[in-house]
């Protein structure tokens, strides 16, 4: 008499299946013209403004009213798709944080270099350099971590550009070019961010910008979920005057222009992905076993059973496996789709699939 | 000459909630090791042994029921367990326990003895397996604990703010009543149910428990001041 069964070694398996869903809110899978910014957060009225650090990035938006007498205007809500960010070497186009004689000059720009400098290199004297080239401002793209799960899918990355005076051009990742073979650092692989496809890059050459010598348009790091643009190769391909070198120690709103090539460009597809392991469990029932049931409708107060056929040949009709610890805690639950009919003639093999 | 049935079922299974709470523990005792199966959703008064096509038959409303989706609450899920039991078996086994409803004042303790009627062809036994006591809402005891029989390892609680339940393994079992009022409020009693199951025979009986704010004595009490019996 028994009513659990041991799961033995050989009937469990675990596996792990990468999973690619689309990264922006609602299962979207290219963004296009609707980004949003709200001026609430993008304020960057004081040097400690949080616009002066980033600008947030949404896809929804309402009429909000604006603080101290703003009036009302469209402004981003909900939650944000991704952030923009700008950082400089020597902190120019943000102004400094006390404007005092060894105060260091401190700046929100030069706070977020040497965060993502911080981050990627993991000691003070390094700076991004973009296969050779060394620009003093670097742009950043953030991916909100409640949109991706593991991290970004290397070679999904196609983002198009629009300064508003040349023509639009579309980066990617070079990872199918590189064949997957990648630079690793403290944020996990880096990928040349390149003029291409599909993580397929046009061209041979990394220096793809008008003059050809100013670097690679940046870097793509898949699981932080950040691409960091190479200023200098921005500046070199704007035929105008959107992308600047800053000038001096005001609050530039330098990420705007990021922002705004990006709104231009109208077309930011990514993807992320996430490893799920599953662990399967093999139920196998043999035919002598699970054949009564505990079901009050299967007998009367007495414990007779209620169906006189089912004293020659009792049959029962699963409907659920429960999967317990040693201590019988019921720890996982599964439902069949209909009920199994079961009896001394058959024997029954559920495969139970719980994932992680 | 058709093809042969190769496929085997598959489902997708989810954590109850006991389940993720042993998971958040990482202490190890998230370790499926076995399983039970449970007919719950099936009224076998639709077996219909007086079908007019044969006995092929018997079982076709039942067979072509759509089932519902599991749901996580360890305690309503699992319910009606299906059991190995020699052919030829004509009595089923029912699990009775000495109390019908359990009614403890604040700090009050008892105990619940379990037996199994139509166990192996005997009237009135003691599994061999022991019995598993299930408390709906562990917040409402101090004390909970089994006695006899393979025991099962009393863990740690850790804090919940919600109803989470509590299995422990036994022979008879002993409750012991929370002794503030905090979960109260504005309520005179609490209520939650204890759930005794047959380890080896799959039956179940449930016990309503009432905790009570005030301090009670009846003259229904066994001994232990407050703890009233019926």
């Amino acid at each position: 008499m028994a009513t659990y069964n041991r799961l033995n070694p050989e009937d469990t398996a675990v596996s792990t299946d990468k999973v690619v869903s689309n990264t922006w809110s609602n299962d979207v899978n290219i963004l296009t013209t609707q980004i949003f910014t709200a001026s609430v957060q993008a304020a960057s009225t004081t040097a400690t403004s949080q616009g002066n650090f980033f600008i947030e990035v949404y896809t929804s938006a309402s009429n909000q009213t604006v603080p101290n007498g703003g009036g009302t205007e469209i402004q981003g809500e909900g939650n944000p798709e991704f952030t923009v960010s700008y950082g400089h070497k020597t902190g120019l186009g943000a102004a400094n944080f006390t404007n005092t004689a060894g105060a260091l000059e401190n700046t929100a720009t030069k706070c977020i270099y040497r965060q993502y400098a911080q981050l990627v290199f993991g000691d003070e004297n390094s700076n991004f350099v973009f296969n050779g080239h060394e620009p003093s401002g670097i742009y950043v793209v953030n991916i909100s971590r409640a949109r991706y799960k593991h991290g970004l899918k290397a070679g999904s990355l196609n983002l198009k550009l629009d300064d508003g005076n040349s023509t639009a051009y579309t980066l990617t990742d070079d990872s199918i070019t590189l064949t997957g073979s990648a630079v690793v650092t403290n944020l996990g692989r880096q990928f040349n961010l390149v003029e291409g496809t599909d993580g397929v890059m046009t061209g041979t050459n990394l220096n793809q910008s008008t003059n050809a010598n100013k670097g690679s348009y940046g870097f793509v790091y898949p699981e932080a979920g950040v691409i960091i643009f190479n200023e200098d190769a921005l500046i070199d391909e704007d035929t105008g005057t959107h992308f600047i070198v800053p000038t001096g120690n005001t609050n530039e709103k330098m990420n705007l222009k990021m922002v705004g090539a990006i709104q231009r460009g109208a077309s930011f597809e990514l993807d992320s992905e996430e490893r799920v392991s599953s662990q399967y469990m093999f139920v196998r029932v043999k035919n002598g076993e699970y054949n009564y049931s505990s079901n009050p409708s299967y007998i009367d107060t007495n414990g007779n059973l209620n169906n006189t056929t089912m004293v020659d040949s009792p049959t029962t009709y699963v409907t659920t496996v429960g999967l317990y610890n040693d201590d019988n805690n019921l720890l996982a639950v599964a439902k069949l789709s209909q009920p199994l009919k079961k009896d001394f003639t058959t024997e029954a093999l559920v495969r139970v699939k719980l994932d992680y | 000459m058709g093809y042969l049935d190769n496929t085997s079922i598959t489902v997708d299974a989810i954590l109850t909630k006991r389940g993720r709470e042993l998971l958040a523990r990482g202490d190890g005792s998230f370790n499926i090791t076995q399983f039970a199966l449970a007919d719950d959703e099936i009224d076998y008064t639709l077996f219909n042994e007086n079908h007019p096509n044969g006995s092929q038959f018997f079982g076709e409303a039942i067979e072509n029921m759509p089932l519902l989706e599991a749901i996580p609450d360890e305690n309503n899920i699992m319910i009606h367990k299906l059991v190995t039991l020699p052919r030829g078996t004509t009595k089923m086994p029912i699990v009775t326990a000495n109390v019908s409803k359990i009614q403890l004042s604040l700090g009050a303790s008892t105990s619940v003895n379990p037996n199994t009627l139509n166990f192996q062809g005997l009237a009135n036994v003691t599994e061999p397996g022991g019995y598993l006591a299930t408390i709906a809402d562990r917040r409402l005891l101090v004390a909970f604990e089994g006695v006899g029989g393979a025991t099962a390892t009393t863990t740690a609680r850790p804090f919940s703010n919600s109803a989470l339940s509590e299995t422990i393994r036994g022979t008879s079992f002993s409750l012991s009543a929370i002794n503030s009022t905090t979960l109260f409020g504005t309520n005179t009693k609490l209520l939650t149910t204890l759930t005794i199951e047959g380890v080896d025979s799959g039956a179940r009986v449930t016990i309503p428990v009432e905790i009570t704010k005030e301090v009670i004595a009846t003259s229904n009490t066994q001994g232990v001041t407050g703890v009233t019996l019926t």
